[in-house]
């Protein structure tokens, strides 16, 4: 629907409406638009980020997802008081220290198109190597073997696999970033 | 439907009576009438067409009015579900988020374009050259082809401009759109390099300036090509041959 407005002046003798308008050239235009952007904590953003389960080693915290591994309250539901990962091991984590379901957590498509969801890892020297998998199907979630495609309005329940080999038994714990990736299914 | 509006004004006070006076059939001025008529149209059909893609994401154009707008807080559609999936509270933070083929850009007019775009934080209209991305969004198109990757260091839209200065400049850092053709798909990128992004209600000012006000506007090669929004790490690009490898699940 197209909404026209006519606007005919008469001027005397000061304009001749070829030499301005008449050809239809425009040598320079400007125009103004107006973009409202709204952000998110991750469990209601567009790409919704949750965490699952009790026992602190998959929370929300200061707007974000983030995972401590051993869980912060794993002891209340274990009472074995594990206090790190072994060394040269190859760990997965599909669960909290206390869940009914499986899923440390979720990934669910809040947008307007399919994606495949997969991780990254910037930062992997000498830090253990992270590695999201779906636990319904078992694959590892990386850059060439992503999700299959998830609808929109669905959720991935997913584990972190973690790899220890070569990572130094130490008193601190290491920290890691995981970067979570969602990208648009090709056509 | 279209409603028209017709606007009369007519100016003439200045020369009438002049051929009274002289009385001769000689003339010192001359009035006469002519009509100027403009047609403002809405933006799909403008010199200057902006209209939104047909990909899901042109859900986040509102084209309510004649003037699109982008909105990607759902506030444009009746209900929050129309725009995305579920009960969304916006973007996500501290993450970089693309939203590419919102809407095309096309030329209309009868000059060969650039286009770019730039901030304009105070919405009085004017261009403001800041210092770049400070609210965390930017937007982008065209192909990211060798000459702006050589020249620019890749492909934008969002204050290109500032970094080769206003027309006259030798290299303009805005994309082509010659006569007849589209700028397809321009997309949106929040977060990430860009800096933190944060809650925004602000005003872009597209700006489209003839090849021909640049003095060296015409070496400068036309881009009609899809933009590759995902720049240098392309996450389309075919999978590096795996090696097989296949890591031993253990224990929890």
């Amino acid at each position: 629907m197209i909404n026209r407005r006519n606007l005919v002046i008469g001027l005397g003798g000061v304009l001749s409406s070829s030499f301005i308008f008449g050809t239809g050239a425009f040598t320079s235009l400007s125009a103004r638009r107006s973009v409202i952007v709204q952000t998110s904590n991750d469990s209601e953003a567009v790409l919704s980020l949750k965490e699952i389960g009790n026992g602190g080693r998959s929370i929300l915290k200061n707007d974000k997802l983030a995972f401590n591994l051993p869980g912060s309250s794993e002891n209340e539901y274990s009472h074995t008081d594990p206090e790190g990962l072994g060394t040269d091991s190859v760990y997965r984590f599909g669960k909290d220290a206390r869940n009914g379901t499986s899923g440390l957590f979720s990934v669910e498509n809040r947008g307007t198109q399919p994606v495949q969801i997969y991780n990254t890892q910037t930062e992997t020297s000498g830090v253990p190597d992270v590695t999201m998998y779906d636990v319904e199907t078992g694959s590892t979630l990386t850059e060439d073997s992503p999700s299959l495609p998830l609808s929109t309005g669905n959720q991935l329940p997913c584990g972190l696999e973690i790899d220890t080999h070569g990572v130094p038994v130490q008193e601190i714990e290491y920290d890691v970033t995981l970067t979570i990736n969602a990208v648009a299914a090709s056509d | 439907m279209t409603s028209r509006r017709k606007f009369i004004a007519g100016l003439g006070a200045l020369a009438t009576g002049s051929a009274a006076a002289m009385g001769t059939g000689a003339f010192t001025s001359v009035s006469a009438n002519r009509g100027i008529n403009v047609d403002v149209a809405g933006d799909a059909s403008a010199f200057l067409s902006l209209e939104p893609t047909n990909s899901p994401n042109s859900k986040y154009v509102n084209t309510e009015g004649n003037a699109l707008s982008l909105q990607f807080d759902g506030s444009h559609a009746e209900s929050m579900s129309e725009v995305y999936s579920g009960n969304v509270g916006g973007l996500n933070v501290d993450a970089q988020t693309v939203i590419g083929e919102l809407f095309n850009i096309t030329n209309r007019g009868t000059q060969d374009v650039f286009v770019y775009m730039l901030q304009d934080p105070d919405g009085d209209g004017t261009k403001e050259l800041g210092s770049g991305n400070e609210n965390g969004i930017s937007f982008a198109a065209g192909s990211a082809n060798d000459y702006y990757n050589e020249q620019m260091g890749g492909t934008g839209l969002m204050n290109t401009q500032e970094k080769s200065g206003l027309p006259n400049h030798p290299v303009p850092a805005a994309i082509r759109v010659d006569v007849g053709n589209t700028m397809p798909d321009v997309g949106a990128i929040f977060g990430g390099y860009l800096g933190d992004l944060s809650e925004l209600d602000m005003d872009i000012t597209i700006v489209a300036e003839a090849v021909s006000s640049y003095e060296d506007g015409d070496t400068v090669p036309e881009n009609d090509e899809k933009f590759d929004i995902y720049g240098y790490d392309d996450p389309h690009l075919p999978p590096e041959e795996d090696n097989g490898e296949e890591v031993p699940e253990e224990s929890e």
